[in-house]
């Protein structure tokens, strides 16, 4: 993989961002008017005493912004590309598929890391709650799980999007919202349908929260749930880079590809 | 054959791209059918044919991003699916129908190519190519600010950045009004005369192909079907026109042309139009000049390029 490369893909990126107020909006203002919602309900539900669910409740909004931007920047910012008619121009580059998914990998990293400190500066004060309360060791490691995580997912949706064309790309920023009820986001897994338990113990993030929440409640790592949510994402990394893979040489071959342009 | 002797890079013999066998099938239908042909240094090669011929599907396998099932591409001697992307360094693509990001402004747009391309002093690269293509001025304005003809002209910039030895263009010139078409072919002439550039060049416009084109393709369904220089092809046509004006009517010349068994056709009352072989034209104007009636007006119209690819695309040479 080449750096320079890479870094023209997030130039193109950072670019884009200042240029655009839908993708500002969309990763930056409806996410921050997310956390205020859910930190308004938390306020209630505190004065209710149910402290600590008001806190899951807030602190599964915040953490599932990695999740979002992280596979809006992947999935969709290769969309800016299709609808400007430029995606051909940047493949027929040296530039290879690895190195482009790199960076907007990198790209949606980097703004998950400026979002989650601002939703996080917004709770501690305007809610009063500090994020870092589940130590900044289990941050860093659910930040890990939620980022592989929406790759994974992104990653598997853009191929399908490369394959089938453009008509099915409101995929691309709707497909990962399906998992916030089913990830155990607000609430603790033990909550949930049983129906609903086995689907959410097929996904990674549900470790991730389940671990965030332990975390909260007792100060400490519960490094099981870390494990099992680590060997998930390596599974579905696994299966969706191979998918990505896939779908991108079917896509090439049948012409789509250059067709989806047009 | 104009190149060769203008541009002291021309070596044909030299290959910088071979294509042998080249095919592609969709399901049912074969787009492109076995084709094979190379593209020499400093050479400018034309690609032709009616839509749906194959052209846009050989220049997107040239390019990588649509797959062949068979045959082989070699750049610079290499097979360009093993060194896809030492290849592509080398070179480069311009289209009409490819735009760049309009929400980023000109030099963001080509500096984002620029580090794909790694290209160094990439901002007094831009700038320099930029003021040679007359858009230096434009280089913040937004892309989708920009005129059709001035999209055309920063997509040339942007295909030039990393001094491409190929450049693969697919009607660059389609929405351009003449004086900058004119303009772009002038500095494509230009490009190969100093640098050595080979262009694959497809085109609807068979003036601009002439003008360009050391050889050009001929493509149908998706076969090759003439590969020639633009002289050689015309050749094929063997008819040429000679339009005749004379004053105090067409009976002599009429009598004259029937009796040496060549078609004709009246237009009007003072003109005779004589469909024959080129060779023949000087006879019959030494002919026409001896029967008594003076000839006011004298047309000849040699067959073009344009002939010959309506001839192609509504049966074969």
């Amino acid at each position: 993989m080449n750096p320079r490369r890479i870094y023209g893909v997030l130039l193109q990126e950072f670019f884009l961002t200042i240029h655009s107020l839908e993708i500002f909006v969309d990763v930056f203002i409806f996410p921050l008017i997310s956390v205020v919602i859910f930190g308004l309900i938390s306020l209630y539900l505190v004065g209710s005493n149910e402290t600590l669910a008001a806190q899951y409740i807030l602190l599964g909004m915040v953490l599932w912004q990695v999740i979002w931007v992280i596979a809006y920047s992947v999935a969709t910012g290769s969309m800016w590309n299709i609808w400007s008619k430029n995606l051909s121009n940047m493949f027929v580059s040296p530039m290879t598929a690895r190195e482009y998914m790199t960076a907007h990998f990198l790209s949606g990293c980097l703004k998950a890391v400026v979002l989650l400190v601002t939703a996080g500066a917004i709770s501690e004060w305007i809610f009063r709650f500090n994020v870092l309360q589940i130590g900044l060791p289990v941050l860093l490691l659910v930040f890990v799980l939620f980022a592989a995580f929406a790759f994974a997912v992104s990653i598997a949706v853009l191929g399908l999007i490369f394959r089938y064309g453009t008509r099915i790309a409101a995929l691309s920023w709707s497909l990962i919202t399906v998992f916030q009820p089913l990830a155990a986001t607000f609430f603790p897994l033990s909550a949930m349908p049983a129906p609903l338990q086995i689907l959410a113990r097929m996904l990674p993030p549900t470790y991730g929260f389940e671990a965030a929440r332990y975390a909260l409640a007792h100060h400490t790592v519960d490094w099981n749930l870390i494990a099992q949510g680590a060997l998930l994402d390596l599974v579905y990394c696994a299966v969706c880079v191979a998918l990505f893979a896939y779908l991108f040489r079917k896509s090439r071959d049948s012409g789509q590809f250059a067709k989806n342009e047009s | 054959m104009r190149s060769p002797v203008e541009c002291i890079w021309y070596d044909a013999s030299m290959q910088v791209l071979e294509v042998k066998n080249l095919r592609k099938e969709y399901a049912d239908i074969v787009a492109v059918d076995d084709i094979s042909f190379s593209l020499g240094r400093g050479e400018i090669v034309g690609l032709l044919g009616p839509n749906g011929a194959g052209k846009t599907t050989t220049i997107h396998m040239l390019l990588g991003i649509t797959l062949h099932n068979g045959g082989t591409i070699h750049y610079f001697g290499k097979d360009f699916s093993k060194n896809r992307e030492e290849c592509l360094q080398r070179m480069n693509a311009a289209s009409a129908f490819n735009t760049l990001q309009g929400r980023l402004t000109v030099r963001e747009n080509l500096l984002v190519f620029a580090e794909l391309y790694q290209v160094n002093n990439a901002r007094k690269k831009i700038q320099t190519l930029l003021e040679r293509f007359e858009m230096g001025e434009h280089a913040s304005a937004l892309y989708w600010s920009l005129s059709s003809g001035q999209r055309t002209r920063v997509n040339l910039v942007k295909s030039l950045l990393n001094d491409p030895e190929i450049l693969l263009m697919d009607e660059p010139t389609a929405s351009l009004d003449p004086d900058i078409a004119d303009k772009t072919l002038s500095m494509v002439e230009e490009l190969r005369r100093e640098r050595g550039l080979s262009i694959l060049y497809t085109s609807h416009n068979m003036p601009e192909i002439t003008r360009l084109c050391d050889r050009v393709i001929f493509l149908d369904h998706g076969k090759i079907v003439a590969l020639d220089t633009p002289e050689n092809l015309t050749k094929r046509i063997p008819n040429a026109t000679l339009r005749l004006t004379v004053s105090g009517g067409t009976d002599a010349l009429q009598s004259y042309v029937r009796g040496r068994n060549v078609p004709f056709k009246l237009v009007g009352t003072n003109c005779i139009e004589i469909s024959t072989e080129e060779g023949r034209i000087p006879e019959l104007l030494f002919g026409a000049s001896h029967l008594g009636a003076t000839i006011t007006d004298i047309e000849i119209q040699k067959p073009t390029l344009e002939d010959v690819f309506l001839q192609i695309a509504r049966t074969d040479v």
